[in-house]
């Protein structure tokens, strides 16, 4: 896996795989509609990580940057269980797999768009996750598990993924 | 003229429509890039947020649709070009590959492209940039076409305005020249025969013309009246002329045969006279104490009309002679004959008071024989005429005018006449007043016009009856000189 991607949206060119994950994480929220039943804080977005901490660095970097533009954004690492449905979107990172069963079944029918890495992690019942193509960061999209959780994901966004699951 | 006029304004139209095309053009390229590359920067937000080339790509592709725009890129925010497009017809214009950073919105016109440039901008920060490459070359070749349209319409204009105008010049200016060229020979020969022909012109052109003919028909007719008119004065005036001068002629010769006898018997009635005289005077001399006084009475009634007769007889002579005397003119001094004059009569007049004032008289060229006579008349009758007066006063004066010859005169406070008769005054023989009151012949006056015309002079009187009488007379032959002042200004 190539720690050094070619990274155009935002950053420096030298940008870390990390970097980038949490880049278009934080891009996810702009193309994705929570629905009026999420539980979660309607007026902050909040961003959640699982383990990677390079991920919940990048993120909290973008938070203090964003800060002022929009909607406020809250970052948490490594939420509790009962927390994790105020998450607005929730990244697994690599070696998190063990905690994905109970996970998956304290965020179901809750509207929390989970993603990790890895074809496999759509079919374990991620909504979406990054594959690396082309030396490039990209991402796979599970329309049937988004809608499963009542989110309303942009024909945008659908758009730029590798492949959507529908 | 009107089509240099008509040149002008088609020029300034056809440039009024072709800036107002170019302006219109640009303005619809600048408006309809401007939407083009916004649209793009739209949809390639999310592009460029998930760092997706191929949807950039494909974005761009969607220009194909236009095909004047040959080229188009998308760059990331660090300048970087993330997507492009070209069109296949294009001979691939440069596309940068790195972007300036944070250059303005805006669209440059060059020679054959205009170039717009965008940013894309999301919650104020700008995440990249879409440029787009547009060929001017379908515009150009319209407005080519439309420039050739518009030349095209002008010369047509302009050759169409000429040949009017050549029309016009031959039905109206051609005309004009002919009617100037004829006036102005008329009026530099006075040749009224002239004509101008009117073959080509029409309407106002066609009167005027006719107008002008027909006015120099009239004046052609009115100059043959006034010849012939002028003829006939002429004519007239010889005749005249002729007539005037065997009349003259005539009376020279009856002027002088009168003169002659005049003078012949003047001069035949003197003998008689004298032995009248001689043997009356020996009467009243030897035989004077025998006769009674009514003879002595009669006596001396015959000797006072034979002296009489004498006097007239002179004065008759006198008068004819002047007929012959030539004038012989020279410089006179007036003032010095009048002084004489007056000395002379000054005797006639002793024991009454006569008051003489005496002005400067000029000096004039004159017979100064005949001039006495003149002088001594006028003089002699003043001091005779204002014999009643307590105080005489005569005054002898000259009015000078310049360019004129100086009037002399010689005023008298005397018994003066009626101007009823001023005409009978210069007659021979014609006495206003009873011999027993003012002796005199009669002739006095006669003779003092006929030297002053003999002098091509002239003489008139002013006069009121009992308020006295004002002689005047010029000799035209001139003044040599009176002041210095004078001279230049007096005629010789």
């Amino acid at each position: 896996m190539a720690s050094r991607l070619v990274l155009a949206a935002q950053g420096t060119p030298q940008a870390s795989e990390s970097d980038v994950k949490a880049a278009y994480l934080y891009q996810f929220t702009k193309y994705v509609e929570w629905p009026a039943t999420f539980a979660g804080a309607a007026n902050a977005i909040t961003l959640c990580v699982l383990g990677d901490s390079g991920v919940a660095g990048a993120l909290e970097k973008i938070a203090g940057d964003e800060a002022g533009a929009g909607r406020k954004v809250l970052v948490r690492q490594d939420p509790d269980a009962p927390h994790a449905p105020e998450c607005h979107i929730l990244f697994v990172g690599r070696g998190e797999e063990r905690q994905l069963a109970v996970l998956f079944k304290t965020l179901d029918g809750k509207s929390t768009l989970i993603a990790g890495d890895d074809m496999s992690f759509l079919r374990r019942g991620g909504m979406v996750a990054f594959i690396v193509q082309d030396r490039k960061l990209r991402f796979s999209i599970s329309l049937v598990a988004a809608e499963a959780a009542h989110l309303r994901i942009s024909s945008q966004l659908l758009r730029h993924a590798v492949q959507v699951i529908r | 003229m009107s089509v240099v006029i008509c040149t002008t304004a088609l020029v300034l139209a056809g440039s009024a429509f072709v800036s107002y095309y170019v302006v219109a053009e640009r303005r619809s390229i600048t408006r309809g890039l401007g939407v083009q590359a916004e649209t793009i920067g739209l949809e390639s937000v999310s592009a460029l947020a998930f760092n997706d080339d191929r949807a950039a790509n494909e974005t761009l592709a969607g220009l194909r649709a236009d095909r004047n725009v040959v080229a188009a890129a998308i760059y990331a925010a660090d300048g970087t070009r993330f997507a492009s497009y070209e069109s296949l017809a294009s001979g691939a214009p440069a596309l940068a590959s790195t972007a300036e950073r944070d250059i303005p919105d805006r669209i440059q016109f060059e020679r054959r492209t205009a170039r717009a440039n965008h940013a894309i901008v999301v919650n104020g920060r700008r995440v990249g940039s879409v440029h787009i490459v547009y060929s001017l070359d379908d515009v150009r070749a319209d407005l080519a076409r439309f420039l050739l349209i518009t030349v095209g319409v002008l010369a047509v204009s302009v050759i169409g305005a000429l040949l009017v105008a050549r029309r016009a010049q031959r039905a109206l200016s051609g005309p004009i020249a002919h009617l100037a060229a004829a006036a102005l020979a008329v009026s530099r020969s006075n040749d009224y025969r002239v004509r101008v022909e009117s073959n080509h012109a029409v309407g106002e052109l066609g009167m005027l013309i006719d107008t002008f003919n027909q006015m120099l028909s009239q004046i052609q007719a009115r100059d043959h009246e006034l010849d012939a008119a002028a003829h006939r004065y002429q004519a007239l005036n010889e005749q005249l002329e002729r007539r005037v001068t065997e009349r003259t002629a005539e009376l020279q010769v009856i002027n002088k045969e009168l003169e002659a006898f005049t003078y012949s018997v003047s001069h035949d009635l003197r003998a008689p006279l004298r032995r009248i005289d001689g043997f009356s005077g020996m009467l009243a001399g030897k035989y004077g104490p025998q006769l009674t006084g009514e003879g002595t009475h009669f006596l001396s009634r015959i000797r006072e009309g034979t002296q009489h007769m004498g006097r007239l007889i002179d004065d008759l002579l006198n008068l004819a002679r002047l007929g012959r005397k030539e004038v012989s003119q020279r410089a006179t001094d007036l003032s010095a004959i009048v002084q004489r004059i007056r000395d002379g009569l000054s005797r006639e007049a002793e024991g009454r008071v006569v008051r003489w004032t005496c002005g400067p008289l000029p000096i004039v060229d004159c017979d100064p024989a005949l001039i006495d006579v003149v002088l001594t008349n006028l003089l002699s009758n003043a001091v005779k005429y204002t014999r009643p007066r307590a105080e005489a006063v005569i005054e002898v004066g000259a009015i000078e005018k310049p360019g004129a010859p100086p009037i002399i005169f010689i005023r008298d406070n005397g018994v003066g006449f009626s101007m009823k008769y001023v005409d009978k005054l210069f007659g021979a023989f014609q006495r206003l007043h009873r011999a027993d009151e003012f002796e005199g012949t009669g002739i006095g006056l006669a003779t003092v016009q006929r030297i002053i015309h003999k002098h091509n002079g002239r003489i008139w009187v002013d006069a009121e009856l009992d308020k006295g009488a004002t002689f005047y007379f010029t000799v035209a032959a001139g003044t040599v000189a009176l002041e210095p002042i004078n001279e230049g200004a007096v005629p010789v």
